[in-house]
């Protein structure tokens, strides 16, 4: 059973409860479309790792029966412990790396690509992270630390990093000084000129301390997040292509062939030793299209209503046929794509919701299973008056940015 | 000590020397040579007894099959680019390319691990070629013979009527690079600065 499963509902109240107590204080910490695209990243992410992880934990199994130094056991906690230290400081290399090389920085540029700092930013993860950044846990295979601890030290680490994507707690004392925690990692969102590129830990900032990429948030300076060439768009699909499609314009007009794969691996910012471009907080604006509130609500609860299928996905994900599993991811992928043109005001944003609408409805009331799950007939009259109800109100609807100025 | 860990220690000095004589100047070179001479480090230990370390010495050979080499023929073809003189810059080569080249391994590609040091002996025979020096042919044709050993040799094979085929192939891996590295560099004409 995939541990995320049981994370989502802890993932969604938290989210909502953030949302509360930042209303309540009157803060500004949420937008409905950027939280929204930010869980159709984390959906994708999942989607696209139910595909990939098998192949990914194929080469770590691989290494560790041939290569291994000695066998690790699964009953000694200290090993575990070291397990998790050893991960901790993988992981911060792999993370870092993610920020330095552009080929990595192209998957990993996904989660930092909203410009709030919320709960919901956490789950804003790439959709191709499986491709390259597993070959920086492959010292733990050889070492001889197995599958199921390595996985599950790196899910201990994955959900630590949770709680401390938030603008609502402020410092925490001496923990600062050891841990990755929210005013730590609030610097490492940030795209301030003292922001980039620092504070890559998950767990421990000690290997930031170590490695000389630590920085301390600094009181008189508020944090602007985000990146520097803003993504603009709440299509998770371009959130997480935008910097591979900008690398390949680049390595083509690049000239020779050496200089067309530097391209890859160069740093964001290119082979210079000059110091990044100035960045002025102050005339920083979010990015935002003024999508009609009402089409805001609109997108929020046909939102909700994919949680339950991407759970459902995840479940039995592994009991049914690939080619099943890839249409269900597509449906998913699909409502994830319309209702990002939705909250983008898109000309052809209406036609693709309404084909999905009516597609989803009509063959969950009428195949004679959903993915092997048997709805009782109220559900699928239910589903099937919804979307049509839906559509309907759609129809009527204007998709148009109201004309608000900023 | 037996002839096996001799043989690996031997090729350990060679690419220490050159490691810690490279590192500021030539970080592709003393990178690639430092890869070599962490597997050489691990053959020791093993072929002195310590059997465990046999998986992490054939993993360490593995990668610098798959990176060291190339690094070596990048370093020596294009001294002046990126990838040759930024410490940075091998560092990523060594965790793309050499990850890349364990996963095609590991998932049956086993020729990946020959074809890219092949390719890479290649590039330096021609580099010397253009550069007539003599050392330098002569340590390019001793990098290609320890492959050829590497790709031919068998259990039980005895090459010159006294080395099997490991220390056949760590004696020429050792002769090839202290002849292509330990000798200084030519002085190259200016050149503009590449991306790689």
């Amino acid at each position: 059973m995939n541990p995320i499963l049981f994370a989502i509902p802890v993932f969604l109240l938290t989210i909502l409860l953030e949302a509360w107590w930042a209303h309540r204080r009157g803060l500004k910490v949420y937008d409905i479309p950027d939280a929204v695209t930010s869980l159709h990243h984390g959906f994708l992410s999942q989607l696209t790792g139910a595909f990939t992880k098998v192949a990914s934990l194929g080469i770590y199994i691989a290494v560790y029966e041939t290569y291994r130094l000695t066998e690790w056991s699964m009953g000694n906690v200290w090993l575990w412990v070291l397990a998790l230290i050893l991960y901790d400081l993988c992981y911060y290399w792999a993370h870092r790396m993610g920020h330095e090389v552009n080929l990595l920085w192209a998957s990993h540029v996904v989660h930092h690509s909203s410009e709030y700092y919320n709960l919901s930013t956490a789950l804003r993860q790439t959709s191709t992270g499986s491709l390259l950044g597993w070959a920086f846990y492959l010292p733990l295979a050889v070492l001889g630390v197995p599958w199921q601890m390595m996985v599950t030290v790196g899910l201990i680490d994955l959900l630590y990093q949770y709680w401390v994507h938030t603008e609502l707690i402020g410092r925490m004392g001496v923990l600062d000084r050891i841990l990755v925690t929210l005013s730590n990692h609030r610097v490492h969102h940030g795209q301030n000129d003292y922001c980039i590129d620092k504070n890559y830990g998950g767990i421990l900032i000690l290997w930031d301390r170590l490695f000389g990429t630590f920085e301390d948030e600094r009181d008189g300076e508020k944090i602007v997040y985000g990146i520097r060439k803003p993504l603009k768009s709440y299509s998770p699909i371009w959130g997480n292509l935008h910097y591979y499609a900008d690398l390949w314009r680049e390595s083509v007009a690049a000239k020779g062939w050496r200089a067309k794969l530097g391209v890859w691996v160069a740093p964001p910012g290119g082979w210079t030793d000059e110091p990044i471009e100035h960045f002025e907080p102050s005339g920083f604006q979010r990015y935002t299209r003024q999508t009609p509130s009402a089409m805001r609500w609109y997108v929020a609860l046909q939102h909700a209503l994919l949680v339950p299928l991407v759970v459902h996905f995840l479940g039995i994900v592994k009991d049914i046929p690939t080619a099943d599993a890839l249409v269900y991811a597509a449906i998913v992928a699909v409502t994830a794509v319309a209702l990002g043109a939705l909250l983008e005001c898109l000309s052809w944003a209406r036609w693709l919701e309404l084909l999905r609408l009516l597609g989803v409805g009509v063959a969950f009331a009428l195949l004679p299973d959903w993915f092997g799950f048997q709805a009782p007939v109220a559900l699928r009259g239910a589903v099937l008056v919804f979307a049509i109800g839906s559509a309907a109100w759609l129809l009527r609807r204007s998709t148009t940015a109201q004309q608000v100025p900023a | 000590m037996n002839a096996d860990a001799l043989s690996d220690l031997v090729l350990l000095l060679v690419c220490a020397v050159v490691a810690w004589r490279d590192l500021r100047t030539r970080p592709a070179v003393a990178v690639g040579a430092g890869l070599i001479g962490f597997a050489a480090l691990l053959g020791v230990v093993r072929f002195s007894g310590v059997a465990m370390l046999y998986g992490p010495h054939r993993f360490f050979s593995l990668l610098s099959a798959c990176a060291a080499f190339s690094l070596l023929a990048a370093g020596l073809r294009w001294p002046d680019a990126a990838i040759a003189k930024r410490a940075a810059a091998v560092g990523r080569f060594v965790v793309v390319v050499g990850g890349f080249g364990v996963a095609v391994t590991v998932m049956g590609g086993s020729l990946w691990s020959q074809i890219v040091p092949g390719l890479s002996a290649l590039v330096i025979v021609w580099t010397a070629l253009q550069q007539r020096s003599a050392s330098a042919i002569l340590g390019a044709l001793l990098l290609v013979g320890s492959f050829v050993v590497a790709a031919t040799g068998k259990p039980g094979t005895v090459y010159l009527d006294y080395f099997n085929s490991t220390q056949a192939l760590h004696y020429l891996l050792a002769a090839g690079i202290a002849l292509l590295a330990l000798p200084k560099p030519p002085v190259r004409t200016a050149e503009p600065a590449l991306a790689v």
